[in-house]
């Protein structure tokens, strides 16, 4: 291939990446969804700039605030800024999303190919396996490993990604299925393709993007499946903090002192929308029944 | 004598995903009395279009212009949406390419027939029926009464293709679109549904446009024929001296049929620079 | 020497209770550097009896032979026995990877089997297909139903097969876009020695290509000429 050539092949990608981005600004939904989580990102990645206190630092004597000019969204039972513990509670929760989806995605991709495009024995057993996994309500079984396991932000991470997994086995299996009899899988084993190398650089290209929509309608339930179990304390621990979590500090004094469980419950609120909105957006602008 | 069908200039065209505009049918003109019209010409010609246009059937998005599109003296270019639905009932009949895509498979043969004649209520329930019986009995299908009960995954692809037939003609249009109507069946079949078409056609005095890719079928059973490329139109005459046009696209069109008396040659092939330069 | 040779062939699948034989002992011989036709309509076992030369149906009973090596039911096709069979396959859309490019599509059989000068190699077979250096950039969609026949074409003759199984080549193509496969494929025969089998229903592409068919019908050879 002449440079040439490359160049033309690069301009037409982005070319095409171009469009793909225009029609998702074109869906209000997504675009509002695009800039909420854009500013979520930009708030963990800026969180020491952003804060006005330290998250940790307790402060006996200013315990329970309402909110004023000095502490915009009041402070918590030992007296830590609520708006400095939210903006740093960004980091868990995102961190947590991206560990799991970086898990659970590999392994259900890995598992329904396999199954889909070997199938006979391989696929019979690897999905009655993923069935089981996917019978136990997943917050349950969630919790039972973190209990097995101890809390934590990596191990609340491998609860929700041990549970995640079998619903991108099953739609990668069934699209890997579709595909398994097309002439251009049969051409490419003619031609001597086979094993990791037709899997991975053949099946995968087309079983990829449905499950990238797949995980975007996912991305606001593990917001709430982590919050739960900061809420549950089984998450991360403190003094770190944790929006769930801080709910959970809040409801000793809900009637009281409102504020100390409202501001991360609309943390909570607004992260799992703004994911959503995204997701909505993305299934809207792919659904072919659209027009 | 009015025309069945005259069109002037007409053009469809699109509007591409990269901005671009994409013309299907171009200055389209050409006339027709009540006779067998074969359209001829390769895939994205602008056939096809054109056969869908007369109908009312061309998609959404097709931007349509013409000095004159009429058929049977109406003027379709003044047709709202909900004018379309009675004209091909009554005035056009349509034959796909594809009877079982064509059939809803949830409606017995019968029911779907009758379909057709929803348009004409001063028919009484048995004046249908009979109608339905003779349309069906028309087409050479045997026992109608038992057939008209039957789902359309019951049929052979030619059964199928006879009852579109039946669909199409039961109304006793004024003219009959059928685009490739043939080329979904297998080969033995082919001859049998297409005189049956022409006889009937013949028999009822009405005007037929054949959309087809062989030009072999049009040259034996069509008066007249118009060859299109690209979307516009290139070569017309009597559909029996197809053989014998001069035209570079036509004649090669005609010759790059393979047989057994071209065994071992090279079959001619189209030179595409000096046909768009002529055009 | 005979390039394939079939004999007592028999396909046959459960559906449900029934037994179905979709094709029932089948015995035929290709010498080589024949063109073979096998003709039929929709349903006769012709495909089925191609897809079993090219490897890609295993399910199979009776005794097949190809390039003089015995092949037995419920396995691969291996090592050079698979580079030497190659097949041009009915739908052109279909038989290229629709995200990948032409080039990765004509390079990658050659880099599995460590062929040297891949590159020069997919340019030469792109000219003699009739393309340019440039096309190997460019996308499956973005071609037409010749064009992309053309690659396919292009592709199988890479690996330098002595056996290439044409499955309706030109069926879903116009007539002048199936004369110049046609004469493509006439002309590669020409140029090398090889050993054609071509499937079609139609009868006169079969006549205007092979030297010797025969019919099939319902799962059986009928006619042989």
């Amino acid at each position: 291939m002449t440079l040439a050539n490359i160049e033309a092949a690069t301009t037409q990608t982005s070319a095409s990446s171009r469009r793909a981005l225009r029609s998702v600004l074109a869906s209000k939904t997504a675009t509002i969804g695009i800039i909420l989580i854009a500013l979520l990102l930009l708030t963990a990645a800026l969180a020491p700039v952003l804060a006005p206190y330290d998250p940790i630092a307790q402060d006996i004597n200013n315990r329970l605030l309402p909110p004023s000019d000095a502490h915009w969204l009041g402070t918590d039972g030992f007296g830590r800024d609520m708006l400095s513990r939210i903006i740093f509670g960004t980091r868990p929760s995102l961190g947590l999303l991206a560990l799991v989806i970086a898990t659970s995605l590999p392994i259900g991709l890995i598992v329904g190919i396999s199954a889909g495009f070997t199938g006979g024995w391989v696929e019979r057993v690897l999905m009655r396996f993923t069935d089981i996994v996917m019978a136990f309500p997943q917050l349950v079984l969630a919790l039972a490993f973190v209990a097995i396991l101890g809390p934590g932000l990596v191990n609340s991470a491998l609860a929700l990604t041990l549970t995640g997994w079998p619903a991108y086995a099953r739609q990668a299996r069934t699209e890997a299925a579709a595909i398994r009899q097309s002439d251009f899988l049969a051409a490419a084993q003619m031609g001597g393709i086979r094993g990791a190398r037709l899997l991975f650089g053949h099946v995968l290209p087309l079983v990829l993007p449905s499950a990238i929509i797949r995980v975007a309608l996912d991305l606001g339930g593990i917001i709430l499946a982590a919050a739960a179990l900061g809420f549950l304390g089984l998450g991360v621990q403190p003094p770190t903090p944790e929006w769930g979590a801080m709910v959970s500090d809040g409801t000793k004094v809900i009637f009281d002192q409102w504020w100390v469980a409202a501001a991360p419950g609309a943390a909570i609120l607004i992260a799992s929308l703004a994911f959503n909105l995204l997701a909505d957006g993305l299934r809207d602008i792919l659904d072919p029944r659209r027009d | 004598m009015t025309d069945l069908v005259g069109v002037e200039n007409l053009t469809v065209g699109f509007k591409t995903a990269e901005g671009g505009r994409f013309t299907a049918v171009n200055g389209l003109s050409f006339a027709m009395g009540a006779e067998k019209l074969g359209i001829v010409g390769e895939s994205g010609s602008g056939k096809t279009m054109t056969a869908l246009t007369l109908a009312g059937l061309a998609p959404q998005a097709a931007e349509i212009t013409a000095d004159r599109l009429e058929v049977a003296g109406e003027d379709l270019r003044r047709f709202k949406a909900r004018d379309w639905p009675k004209f091909r009932g009554s005035v056009v009949g349509l034959i796909m390419q594809d009877p079982r895509s064509a059939l809803n498979p949830s409606l017995i043969v019968g029911r779907q027939v009758e379909e057709a004649l929803r348009f004409h209520p001063r028919f009484g329930r048995s004046e249908r029926r009979d109608r339905v019986l003779s349309a069906l009995e028309a087409v050479g299908l045997p026992n109608p009464k038992t057939l008209a009960g039957l789902y359309p995954h019951q049929l052979s692809g030619g059964m199928g293709q006879r009852v579109m037939i039946a669909t199409a003609l039961v109304n006793e249009p004024k003219l009959l679109i059928a685009d490739e109507p043939t080329s979904a069946l297998d080969e033995a079949l082919r001859e049998q549904v297409l005189e049956l078409l022409v006889s009937l056609v013949e028999s009822r005095g009405m005007g037929l446009i054949l959309i087809s890719h062989d030009l072999v079928q049009v040259a034996r059973h069509c008066d007249r024929a118009l060859v299109m490329y690209r979307g516009r139109l290139v070569d017309q005459g009597r559909a029996a001296d197809l053989p014998n046009s001069t035209h570079p696209y036509t004649a090669t069109l005609w010759a790059c049929r393979p047989s057994a008396a071209t065994h071992g040659q090279l079959l001619p092939t189209l030179d595409r620079t000096v046909i768009e330069a002529s055009l | 020497m005979s390039v394939v040779d079939i004999s007592g062939l028999d396909v046959s699948f459960r559906s449900g209770r029934e037994e179905v034989h979709v094709v029932r002992d089948v015995s035929l011989t290709v010498g080589q550097g024949e063109t073979f036709g096998l003709v039929g309509a929709s349903g006769s076992g012709k495909s089925t009896v191609l897809r079993i030369i090219a490897g890609l149906n295993l399910d199979w009973s009776g005794k097949v032979s190809l390039l003089g090596e015995q092949i037995a039911p419920h396995h691969r096709l291996q090592g050079e026995l698979r580079r030497r069979v190659q097949m041009v396959f009915q739908h052109p859309y279909g038989s290229l990877h629709p995200s990948h490019s032409i080039g990765r599509i004509l390079s990658e059989p050659l880099i599995v089997h460590h062929r040297p000068n891949v590159r020069e190699r997919v340019t030469e077979a792109l000219a003699q297909v009739g393309f340019g250096p440039e096309i190997a950039s460019r996308k499956p969609h973005q071609l037409s139903g010749g064009q992309r026949q053309r690659i396919g074409i292009a592709r199988a003759l890479l690996l330098e097969p002595d056996l290439l199984l044409l499955d309706e080549p030109t069926s879903a193509l116009d007539t002048s876009v199936q004369a110049e496969i046609l004469n493509l494929l006439t002309i590669i025969k020409q140029t090398r020695p090889i050993t054609y089998i071509l499937v079609s229903h139609d009868r006169d592409v079969i006549a205007h290509m092979c030297d010797r068919q025969v019919e099939m019908r319902a799962g059986r050879i009928v006619s042989e000429t």
